[in-house]
């Protein structure tokens, strides 16, 4: 739980959320949240960084995003027609590691 | 890790449900050049209601019990759960690779056969099953007793817990 006189500035989850169905990822992060400072008008709140793999989709969408950083990040840099926006095979590492993970049913994790 | 706990490489939408059905609000992303590898920094945004956030450490019942919440869970992470059919699709393997093996059931039929004729012909087995399972004979369907309202996966969890 949080205590207020402990005020962690960052919380630093490197590659962690991807070893985890999203129920038990979300144990961690709610685990996480709840100890977090939820910041004032004086002072910051403790952010959560999490370093992650984050997979393009091979297309730009027309949707409208909900959040900016969305559109930002919705295709690669220099990825213009007639390249796809994850620039196809050029970046296919993580796709392969989600593909080698996915073979795995989740019904055999405890607590999904 | 990632392979033996289930894990899976994430979208930023996917990323950004699991975040906020947590109590986590994006708001900044930066991805190394050349790379798909992404920082992602958020804030402490809403909590998700009641149940999860009440108890220190969520057990497995106060998770389960949240994915059949309707408003907590974004469809977009509910649709990633597991389903029936995943579950089916492993017992099928197992029971192939069983039949594979040259296991046989007490009648000769391969296990797979066995299972197969459970799948189809559920209700009929339930009424005539015996402490030693199949007979393997043809018989009349006979009106289910206890059969019915049970699901596949039940029958399929029941197959194992016989030692089939």
């Amino acid at each position: 739980m949080h205590d207020d006189n402990i005020n962690p500035a960052v919380f630093l989850l490197r590659v962690v959320c991807h070893d985890w169905p999203d129920p038990l990822a979300r144990r961690i992060l709610l685990q996480l949240r709840r100890a977090a400072n939820e910041g004032t008008t004086d002072k910051k709140p403790t952010y959560l960084v999490i370093g992650d793999h984050l997979l393009p989709y091979a297309c730009t969408s027309a949707k409208a995003s909900e959040l900016k950083v969305e559109e930002d990040m919705e295709a690669l840099r220099g990825a213009r027609w007639p390249l796809l926006a994850n620039l196809g095979a050029a970046s296919a590492n993580a796709y392969w590691m989600d593909m080698t993970v996915s073979h795995f049913p989740l019904t055999t994790v405890p607590c999904v | 890790m990632q392979v033996t706990l289930g894990g899976q490489e994430r979208t930023l939408p996917e990323l950004r449900s699991l975040a906020e059905s947590a109590g986590w609000r994006l708001i900044r992303v930066a991805r190394a050049e050349g790379s798909l590898f992404a920082h992602v920094v958020a804030e402490p945004g809403p909590l998700p209601s009641r149940s999860v956030l009440g108890t220190p450490f969520p057990s497995a019942a106060t998770l389960t019990a949240a994915e059949d919440g309707e408003e907590e869970i974004p469809p977009a992470i509910r649709e990633r759960g597991a389903t029936p059919a995943m579950d089916m699709m492993g017992a099928a393997r197992t029971l192939l690779r069983a039949g594979a093996g040259g296991k046989k059931g007490s009648s000769g039929e391969s296990v797979w056969a066995r299972w197969m004729q459970r799948k189809f012909y559920a209700d009929e087995n339930d009424a005539r099953r015996g402490p030693t399972g199949l007979t393997g004979e043809k018989s009349t369907p006979t009106p289910s007793q206890g059969g019915q309202g049970r699901g596949l996966l039940k029958k399929v969890s029941q197959y194992f817990v016989e030692g089939g």
